[in-house]
């Protein structure tokens, strides 16, 4: 980069880039050639930085890019369906059997691969998720300063993708609570009272979380939501990554039958619970 | 019939607009939608008030520059129609309509019923061409063969008007389907693959720095859209902006 530095003169222009210089509207090279390098050294060279130049804007630009955005959120989204398809997996073994789930329950919550490797990964993943659905939200209504007085959404789109926002506070609400029920209460299992490896605790703890009906009630709501998010959500970011042709009926197909199967089974177990309290 | 018309009404560009109710007799279901307009103007400047101010040219749609908000759908309650195309017959003796301008930051209202969709115009120079030296000698169409179903599909982007009806559909006011009509438009051509990787990405640009929202996937530009513009070509410029972007 030294080599290259010198080779371009720098011209007063501030830039991030010292060889670069913005002249009417267009990024211009500035070169300077006498420094003894052989016009094959000095052709290389500028091919090299050229290239490195033309990535560093591109990347800027796909950075700012509203089209960016949806790709994070597309991608983020389809992150967060791989990981629904792990929980509710888990989660259904609650119901089948209590020793394989608390077999499960304890490898999450004590393999330091999955702490802290795909823990935080997962954590980010909802975080980027939500933090560009907000700044999306804030541009779109900035697009649109003054409003109709009359506005018929409901004549060309359906409910759930107009209203994304709204479906993904509930779920985002849901997570505070799910956070504070189970994780908060791991955390400070794990590491604040720092009690004993327990392999059998799971299942009871999570059973004895879905005897009050509010909670249950609660839960169940925000499966409902999530369900509405998927249904638009999940085909959705197929056609953000610029998935469109003959297999998009299919994968719209799939997509839906997810939305409506992953949050009932989510459900049935949560009301499953509150229905069969372990007696003791 | 009789009709209740809600309409904006605003001096200019800076003044703040309202609703103003206006009674109108005397409509036959026969008039197009426009006319039905022009008659409420004559009323109008007959009683020596200012008449109201839309936009209209071909009154054939094809033009794309018609441009109403018609009861709370661009271009009224017909589909693949623009507002010329509009018959009163779709309306009931006694029917309350709301007229109102395209909405959206980047189409700010210039008077009454008209806004400056001059917006779709600095998309379109950012890179809705092909560069060609050309000559007087006109080269056969057929010398460069291609294939018929992306002739078509070329073809049927190409068929958008530039009304702006998708951004005045869309709940997010964005300008995808416009753009990446443009951009289907010559991707699909061999002629248009040379500058491709520099027209989506320059066209692209030109559009978030106009102000328009991002696209949600809802799907209203495509019904609303009098030219029936396929969402299968904001798939397309996705697809086109990803590889550009990544393969440079």
């Amino acid at each position: 980069m030294l080599l290259l530095s010198k080779l371009f003169e720098i011209n007063g222009h501030k830039s991030h880039f010292p060889f670069l210089k913005f002249n009417k509207g267009f990024w211009v090279f500035k070169i300077n050639l006498n420094i003894g390098h052989s016009d094959v050294e000095n052709l290389l060279e500028t091919r090299l930085c050229r290239k490195f130049v033309e990535n560093q804007l591109r990347m800027s630009g796909l950075i700012k890019s509203s089209l960016a955005r949806k790709y994070v959120m597309a991608l983020s989204g389809l992150f967060l369906v791989i990981f629904l398809v792990l929980h509710v997996t888990i989660n259904l073994a609650s119901v089948i059997s209590p020793d394989f789930f608390n077999e499960a329950s304890h490898f999450m919550g004590y393999n330091p691969l999955v702490q802290f490797l795909m823990q935080p990964i997962l954590i980010l993943g909802v975080v980027i998720h939500f933090v560009m659905g907000f700044v999306l939200e804030i541009q779109n209504r900035k697009a649109r300063a003054i409003n109709y007085v009359k506005y018929k959404g409901s004549a060309n789109a359906p409910w759930v993708s107009r209203n994304m926002i709204y479906s993904g506070l509930v779920v985002l609400a849901f997570l505070v609570l799910h956070f504070y029920d189970f994780w908060i209460h791991e955390m400070s299992y794990k590491y604040v009272e720092a009690l004993p490896e327990d392999l059998t605790r799971y299942y009871h703890e999570t059973v004895e979380k879905f005897a009050p009906f509010w909670r249950t009630a609660l839960y169940v709501i925000s499966f409902v939501l999530l369900s509405l998010h998927l249904w638009h959500g999940f085909a959705s970011s197929f056609q953000s990554m610029g998935v469109n042709n003959k297999y998009t009926p299919g994968i719209t197909k799939f997509a839906k039958l997810f939305a409506v199967v992953v949050p009932l089974a989510f459900a049935f177990i949560a009301i499953y619970h509150h229905l069969n309290p372990i007696t003791h | 019939m009789k009709l209740y018309l809600k309409i904006w009404r605003q001096k200019d560009a800076n003044s703040k607009g309202s609703m103003v109710d206006y009674t109108l007799e005397g409509v036959e279901s026969d008039m197009s939608f426009l006319e039905m307009l022009d008659i409420l103007n004559e009323e109008l400047i007959s009683k020596g008030e200012e008449p109201v101010e839309f936009d209209h040219d071909c009154r054939e749609g094809i033009c794309g520059t018609c441009s109403l908000m018609i009861n709370g759908r661009p271009h009224g309650p017909d589909s693949m129609i623009t507002v010329c195309q509009l018959h009163m017959r779709s309306f009931n003796d006694g029917d309350e309509i709301v007229i109102e301008p395209w909405r959206a930051t980047a189409f700010p209202v210039i008077k009454d019923l008209i806004t400056d969709r001059s917006a779709f115009d600095r998309i379109q120079q950012a890179g809705g061409y092909i560069s060609v030296n050309t000559s007087g000698r006109p080269v056969d169409a057929n010398t460069i063969p291609i294939p018929k179903p992306n002739a078509d599909e070329s073809f049927n982007a190409a068929a958008c008007i530039g009304c702006g009806a998708c951004v005045a559909a869309c709940k997010n006011a964005s300008a995808m389907l416009f753009t990446s009509a443009k951009v289907s438009q010559f991707a699909l051509l061999p002629q248009g693959r040379i500058e491709a990787a520099e027209r989506v990405q320059n066209m692209v640009r030109q559009m978030d720095l106009e102000g328009f929202g991002n696209c949600t996937n809802t799907g209203a530009c495509e019904m609303e859209c009098p030219k029936g513009i396929s969402l299968e070509n904001i798939a397309r410029m996705n697809r086109e902006y990803l590889s550009a972007t990544l393969k440079g």
